[in-house]
């Protein structure tokens, strides 16, 4: 190995060297050349929501949906009617009427200006659920109702065990339970209710107030009208025989349903109705009729929408202007106007609209 | 036969370490950069990944300080492609007529800016189309290059889509529905395609 001048005269270190040098240069310029790759590994592109798509069509874009939805937000937030209001400020929403010629969703404009509204309004304005299944809410409300039931019988038991007429008596008053009957109700069935309440009356009255016991487990109702309808016939006519009886008063009372309107029966409320639902308490004295004791209530509430506490009502209009060429070319004018509306003077507060105005050679379907 | 072998390889290098203080100055620098980029690319992995190159993880570059104390409060996205020559980018036929901000009633900040689409005024270039733009605004409650540092946002606007009419200014206004947006710089691209 010599790098030695050749006998020709000609330096092949060198000349090696100078290639050498000249490659590494060539290959240092074409990989600083290098620009990324930008790939498309799959048919399905990754559009941001603004983007164009490129399909065409005369109707509103995702883009559009979005710039109305920024828009309209900061307008409504920007009203004096929700900026200076002293207090959370709660919208009903109404839905959009669509007097295109486009079959859309209307809900998305709408849903999409609530969703920017709660997140901008920093807890300002607030809505309520309208349209999102209701079944999870009101088995939560029924089951919180349940269990407010020991509460709510810890507190009849309380009242009646603490009756004066009680805590004078000399002897241990005798108490027949009847079924609770149903007010305008159909298939309500409280046997449950007034067993707890019969042994919580018990337990509480430590031995100063007895229960009949017959041969149905405290239903002595049917007995006890026979022995009635024995008195009612002049059979029994003092007080002094009211033993033929056995009660001294007859725990009962009724199911009452806080509703004008008679739902899913010609009879009553059903029981599954979304009413609220009360029962009333009765003591009755056997021997007079008179009911010297009552407690109303209430064991079921009834699953408000709570739009009844709606400040305002925000809902829209869409509408359009179509033209149509026989070659299938079309434009489309389109106008959005959204309304906040206050419910009590149906006065209109606010009111601003989006408009837009596109034209296209190709139909496209929208869903 | 060994040993006779070993000899002579020990006699081979001393003899290329000897001739080898010949070589003249260029084959000498060729070896000692041909040594160093053996060295360079075979070394350990480095731990530091500043100084990364062939490794399976790269630290992104960051915007530097001063770039970002240049922007200004309306910025032209830059086009899909460059060219040597004159421009690619819309923004030729752009100008900015006004530019305003506001406190409106219920306290937040409204920006307005106007548009107008002036053409090509080049030689090179005297079409004068109509043409959409993609303009968005992004808000801060922060000065967002005073000190050459970039903060995140408070609150951004979509891409909003504005129809450029030859001759005419479009006005643009955006308004962050957030009391506490102060500053903020809009983007205007080419549509978003």
């Amino acid at each position: 190995m010599s790098f030695n001048i050749s006998k020709n005269g000609i330096d092949h270190s060198r000349i090696i060297i100078n290639w050498c040098f000249l490659f590494l240069l060539l290959i240092f310029i074409l990989t600083s050349c290098a620009t990324p790759q930008v790939e498309q590994l799959s048919r399905t592109q990754i559009l941001q929501p603004d983007e164009e798509d490129n399909l065409g069509g005369t109707f509103f874009e995702s883009g559009d949906i979005r710039t109305i939805a920024t828009k309209m937000s900061a307008a409504l937030l920007s009203t004096p009617e929700i900026s200076k209001h002293p207090e959370i400020v709660r919208i009903a929403l109404a839905p959009i009427r669509n007097n295109t010629r486009f079959v859309i969703d209307n809900e998305i404009f709408i849903n999409r200006l609530r969703v920017e509204l709660n997140k901008t309004s920093s807890g300002k304005i607030r809505f309520f659920s309208q349209t999102t299944d209701q079944r999870t809410r009101k088995k939560i409300i029924q089951e919180q109702d349940e269990e407010y039931w020991d509460e709510l019988i810890n507190q009849v038991a309380d009242h009646i065990v603490n009756a004066s007429f009680f805590q004078s008596a000399k002897q241990p008053p005798t108490i027949a339970v009847i079924p609770i009957r149903n007010t305008n109700f159909v298939d309500l069935n409280a046997d449950s209710l007034t067993a707890l309440i019969r042994s919580k009356i018990a337990e509480k009255s430590k031995g100063r107030i007895y229960f009949l016991s017959r041969e149905k487990n405290g239903k002595v109702i049917e007995e006890i009208l026979d022995e009635k309808d024995i008195k009612d016939m002049g059979l029994v006519k003092t007080r002094h025989l009211k033993n033929l009886y056995g009660a001294d008063y007859f725990l009962g009372g009724e199911f009452i349903a806080k509703s004008l309107t008679i739902e899913g029966s010609t009879k009553g409320v059903h029981n599954e109705a979304n009413v609220d639902k009360f029962v009333n308490i009765w003591l009755i004295d056997a021997g007079t009729g008179t009911i010297p004791l009552e407690k109303l209530i209430k064991i079921e509430r009834k699953m408000m929408s709570g739009l009844g506490k709606s400040n305002y009502i925000l809902t829209g209009e869409l509408m359009g202007l179509s033209k149509a060429t026989v070659g299938g070319a079309r434009s489309d004018y389109l106008m959005l106007s959204f309304q906040l509306v206050n419910p009590i003077t149906n006065e209109v507060l606010w009111e601003d609209a989006y408009e837009t105005k596109k034209k296209s050679s190709t139909g496209t379907v929208y869903r | 036969m060994k040993q006779r072998k070993s000899r002579a390889r020990v006699l081979f290098i001393a003899n290329i370490l000897r001739k080898g203080i010949q070589m003249d100055r260029m084959s000498i620098i060729f070896i000692n950069i041909l040594i160093i980029f053996i060295v360079w690319g075979c070394r350990a992995p480095s731990t530091d990944l500043q100084r990364a190159d062939w490794h399976s993880t790269y630290n992104v570059q960051r915007a530097t300080p001063y770039d970002i104390s240049r922007e200004g409060t309306i910025v032209f996205v830059r086009p899909k492609e460059m060219s040597l020559i004159g421009t690619k980018s819309l923004r030729d036929y752009i100008e900015v007529t006004y530019e305003t901000t506001r406190r409106n009633d219920a306290g937040f900040l409204e920006v307005m800016i106007g548009l107008r689409n002036i053409g090509g005024l080049h030689w090179y270039d005297d079409r004068s189309p109509n043409f959409v733009l993609s303009v968005k605004t992004v808000f801060y409650d922060k000065p967002f290059n005073s000190s050459g540092l970039s903060i995140p946002p408070i609150y951004e606007s979509n891409w909003e889509s504005i129809k450029m009419i030859r001759g005419t200014t479009t006005q643009y206004k955006a308004i962050c529905p957030l009391k506490n947006g102060t500053y903020y710089q809009i983007i205007i691209s080419e549509i978003l395609k």
